[in-house]
C-alpha cells in the first residue's frame, strides 16, 4: 500500500517538473491594471456544531466547540500605467472548546477529551500582493505576516503568468516560503517554541477552449519541514517533514441561453503521510436580472488516513502517532447558496454554507468514525465598492 | 483497534483520470476564438474567481479543518489550526 501511494507521488512528481514554468490569469482575456479602485469588506460568523455528550469523556471539558468570527478588509487599486497593488487585512476572533485527544470507550470505540470551553484566540491576518502588467503577461511579489496569540508566521512568493498562441493559452508559474513559529500555552512537558517552513511551487496552463469555456490545470508541490506536531494535543507526534502534490483542474462554462456560468473544480492530493483526497466543486453562477446573481454551490471532499493516524491515544509507544480528526479518513460536503446584488461600482454580497464531515461519507469504508469530525454553519455578508 | 480506508486506493485510481479526460477534451475542442469573440469570457462570473475575499475564506477554514490543502498559488502563512 505504502509503496503504491509513493510511486502516485513519485509520478505526479515527474509530471510536474515536465511542465515548464509559467501561469493563468484571473481572466483569459486582457492583461492591464484596473482601471478603478475597488475596496472591499466581509463579515463572516460560524460556529461549529456541539460535539454530542455521548461522544466525549464524561464530565471532562466541553461540548462547546469555536464559535469565529472573521472581519476581511481588500483594497485593490492601480497604480501608474503597469501596477496594481492587492492588499488583505483579516481579524478573526476564536472561543470555545477543542478535542485534547481520545480514550478507549466502553464499547470499544474513541471518546473525545475535550478542552473547557475557555480557549480564546485572536488572528490578524496581512497580505499585499503587488503586480507588475506587461503586454502578454504579468509578474507579482506577494509578501503576508499574520500572527496568533501563539503563532507568528511571515510568508513571501513570486508568480507569474505568460500569454501566448493569440492569448488563448496562458501559462503560469509561482514559488512561495513561509516561515512559522509557534509559542504554545506553556504547561509542563509541553515544548516551548517551535519553528517550521513551507516552501511551495506551482505551474499550470489554461486554455480558451471555444466562446464560451475556458479550462486551467496546475500542479502545487509544498514541503515542509520543522515541527508539525500539535503541542495542544495530549499524545501527537509526527514526522518532522511532509510534501505534497496537489493537482487542480478547473473549468468555466457560459450557457448563453440561460444566462449562467457554471464552475466546475476538481483537486487530487497526495503526500508522503500516505494521505490521499478528492476534492470536486460545482458553482452555478445564475444571473437573475442585469443586478442580481445567485449563486448555489456544492463541494464534495474525501481524504484518506495519515499513515500514523491513531483513532486512539496510547502513551508510551514509540513513533509517530495522532489521534487529530484531520489526519482520520472521512468524507465531507458543503451545500453553498450566495446572492450579489450589483451596479456598475457596487456589489453586495450575503452567502450562507453548511459544512458536514462524516465517515460515512468517504469514498473508502471507514470502520472506526473519529467523534470529533466537524459539521459548521458558515454565514457571511459584505460588499464591494469601486471609485 | 484499527481504522483502515479498505476501497479507497481502488477508487482513488479511476478519480485519478478525470482531470486527464477534461484536459484532453478541453484540448481536442480547442478552435481559433477571435478577440471580438471573447466577450463571454471576460464576464465576471467567468472568472476563476469571481470573489477572491470569500476564496481565500474558504480556503482557510478548509486549511484549518482538514488534512490536506494546495492550489495554485504562492500561498500563505497562519495556523488557526486549533
Amino acid at each position: 500500500m505504502k509503496t503504491e501511494k509513493s510511486r502516485t507521488l513519485n509520478a505526479l512528481t515527474s509530471a510536474a517538473l515536465a511542465i515548464p514554468a509559467a501561469a493563468v490569469s484571473t481572466n483569459a482575456i486582457a492583461d492591464a491594471p484596473p482601471t478603478m479602485t475597488e475596496v472591499g469588506y466581509r463579515y463572516s460568523q460560524y460556529q461549529e456544531d456541539d460535539i454530542a455528550e455521548s461522544d466525549k469523556v464524561e464530565d471532562v471539558g466541553s461540548t462547546q466547540r469555536y464559535d469565529i468570527n472573521i472581519h476581511q478588509f481588500r483594497v485593490l487599486t492601480p497604480v501608474g500605467d503597469n501596477y496594481s497593488v492587492d492588499a488583505t487585512f483579516d481579524y478573526e476572533t476564536m472561543s470555545g472548546a477543542s478535542p485534547l485527544g481520545t480514550i478507549q470507550g466502553a464499547d470499544g470505540d474513541p471518546l473525545l477529551v475535550m478542552s473547557g470551553a475557555s480557549i480564546d484566540d485572536t488572528r490578524i491576518d496581512l497580505n499585499v500582493k503587488t503586480t507588475r502588467y506587461y503586454e502578454n503577461g504579468n509578474a507579482s511579489i506577494i509578501g503576508g505576516y499574520s500572527t496568533e496569540d501563539d503563532y507568528e508566521a511571515f510568508n513571501l512568493g513570486l508568480e507569474g503568468e505568460k500569454h501566448i498562441n493569440d492569448k488563448l493559452t496562458t501559462l503560469m508559474g509561482g514559488i512561495g516560503y513561509s516561515d512559522d513559529t509557534i509559542e504554545p500555552t506553556p504547561a509542563p512537558g509541553r515544548v516551548t517554541e517551535e519553528e517550521k517552513y513551507t516552501a511551495t511551487t506551482f505551474v499550470g496552463i489554461a486554455q480558451v477552449i471555444n466562446a464560451e469555456s475556458v479550462l486551467q490545470t496546475s500542479i502545487n508541490y509544498a514541503y515542509s519541514d520543522g515541527y508539525l506536531s500539535d503541542p495542544y494535543k495530549l499524545v501527537d507526534q509526527r514526522p518532522d517533514s511532509r510534501s505534497s502534490i496537489a493537482w487542480n483542474t478547473r473549468y468555466r462554462h457560459y450557457l448563453g441561453s440561460l444566462d449562467a456560468a457554471v464552475h466546475a473544480d476538481y483537486r487530487l492530493y497526495v503526500d508522503d503521510w500516505d494521505m490521499v483526497s478528492h476534492t470536486v466543486g460545482i458553482e452555478w453562477h445564475q444571473n437573475i436580472d442585469p443586478n442580481l446573481r445567485v449563486i448555489p454551490s456544492f463541494r464534495y471532499y474525501s481524504q484518506s488516513q495519515a499513515d500514523f493516524y491513531k483513532p486512539i491515544d496510547v502513551v508510551g509507544i514509540e513513533g509517530d502517532k495522532s489521534s487529530d480528526y484531520r489526519l482520520s479518513p472521512f468524507g465531507a460536503v458543503t451545500f453553498g447558496l450566495s446572492a450579489v446584488a450589483h451596479s456598475y461600482n457596487w456589489k453586495i454580497i450575503v452567502s450562507a454554507e453548511r459544512y458536514i464531515a462524516d465517515g460515512d461519507l468517504a469514498l473508502g469504508t471507514v470502520e472506526t468514525e473519529h467523534p470529533g469530525l466537524l459539521q459548521y454553519t458558515l454565514l457571511t455578508v459584505g460588499f464591494d465598492y469601486a471609485f | 483497534m484499527s481504522c483502515k480506508f479498505v476501497n479507497h486506493k481502488f477508487v482513488s485510481n479511476k478519480l485519478m483520470l478525470f482531470p486527464i479526460i477534461i484536459a484532453v477534451l478541453g484540448i481536442e475542442g480547442c478552435t481559433s476564438v477571435q478577440s471580438w469573440e471573447r466577450g463571454e469570457l471576460a464576464r465576471t462570473e467567468m472568472k476563476w474567481d469571481p470573489d477572491p475575499m470569500k476564496s481565500a475564506l474558504r480556503d482557510h477554514i478548509y486549511f484549518s479543518k482538514e488534512g490536506s490543502s494546495g492550489g495554485a498559488s504562492s500561498g500563505g502563512g497562519g495556523c488557526g489550526c486549533n
